[in-house]
């Protein structure tokens, strides 16, 4: 003899109709309580395979793809910020280099003759490049970095 | 570009194809609009929610590997929005709550009138699935839809296949106790 506990948990596998024992659709057809809550199951199983589906509006491709081109333009603008900053530090750091040069190799004190200075600086640049050397090499290094991260995001961005 | 296949279509997503995007928007909105908008009861929301599903895809592409089908990632990443959206004072019933109490007789409605009674009772039914679990909610909400197979379900909840089925009647099994209580309550 099956209680309506029982009965219970197996209602709404009786409402999709689902195998299910004898003995269920049995005590269903005896108990006007299980009967009522089995025609609820049947109601609620109809109900929700009915349920209305909401439609996508007209256009609705063309606003998530401008969606997705903002944020795609968003993170390219970062990126080139990104790529301007390097740059900067890069020239920076060869500006600083030279001027250290200058300072280091006396042309400034000598003269404020801008040829007089060059010719000075051919003069002693193969003694005093050295000192400066690894100043301008950091900063070639980091220029090369960043045209190498530029080179490599125009690769990622080309049209297959 | 409709004879792609779906990997076909996804690589050429990734590789910033605007078209290809187009077109996995066009496929995959009946479901995500479907899913939305049976789960989110403002429907001012729904198109919105439906956009930050799509930019979810975008940025997740180069990261989905294509083990399973793109629909079943869609509903993963629409079970997360929903969650996401889900008011944190909702009275939404928790799985280890004892389940509605049952002292009121069930409700034959054979005596009141059917149309106005399945108005009243859809009208209720929606109110009762925004109260369940956001697992079971998701599984009401996805099972009737067309191209959501049981497959499908189980792998986008990260539930075993037989788990699923027995989920879903527990869960029309609450729907059930919610509105016999409810309908108890309101006659």
């Amino acid at each position: 003899m099956m209680s309506c506990h029982e009965c219970d948990a197996l209602l709404e596998a009786v409402a999709v109709g689902d195998d299910v024992p004898e003995v269920v659709r049995a005590h269903v057809t005896g108990c006007p309580q299980c009967a009522a809550r089995l025609r609820l199951a049947q109601r609620i199983e109809h109900a929700l395979s009915s349920r209305a589906v909401v439609p996508a509006p007209p256009g609705f491709a063309t606003t998530v793809l401008a969606r997705v081109r903002r944020e795609r333009w968003r993170t390219e603008q970062l990126l080139d910020w990104g790529f301007n900053a390097f740059v900067g530090i890069g020239v920076s750091l060869v500006i600083l280099g030279i001027v250290g040069l200058v300072y280091a190799s006396g042309v400034v004190v000598l003269s404020r003759d801008i040829y007089a200075a060059f010719d000075l600086v051919a003069k002693s640049a193969t003694t005093t490049v050295a000192n400066q050397a690894p100043t301008m090499v950091m900063g070639m290094l980091l220029l090369m970095l960043t045209l190498g991260i530029w080179w490599w995001v125009e690769q990622e961005d080309a049209p297959i | 570009m409709s004879g792609l296949s779906e990997q076909q279509l996804i690589e050429r997503c990734r590789h910033g194809d605007d078209e290809a995007f187009r077109e996995l928007v066009d496929q995959q909105k009946r479901l995500i609009f479907a899913l939305i908008g049976r789960s989110v009861s403002n429907p001012a929301r729904v198109e919105e929610l439906a956009q930050e599903v799509f930019l979810r895809v975008y940025r997740g592409l180069p990261y989905f590997r294509g083990e399973s089908k793109i629909s079943t990632w869609v509903f993963r990443i629409v079970a997360n929005v929903i969650a996401a959206e889900r008011k944190p004072g909702l009275n939404a019933i928790s799985l280890d709550d004892p389940q509605p109490e049952r002292d009121s007789p069930p409700i034959d409605p054979g005596a009141l009138d059917r149309a106005y009674a399945d108005f009243e009772l859809r009208d209720r039914l929606e109110k009762a699935i925004e109260r369940l679990p956001l697992a079971y909610q998701m599984l009401v909400n996805g099972h009737y839809l067309e191209g959501l197979r049981y497959e499908d379900l189980a792998t986008a909840l990260n539930l075993p296949m037989g788990t699923v089925k027995t989920h879903l009647h527990r869960a029309k099994r609450l729907l059930r106790q919610l509105l016999e209580t409810d309908l108890g309550a309101s006659s």
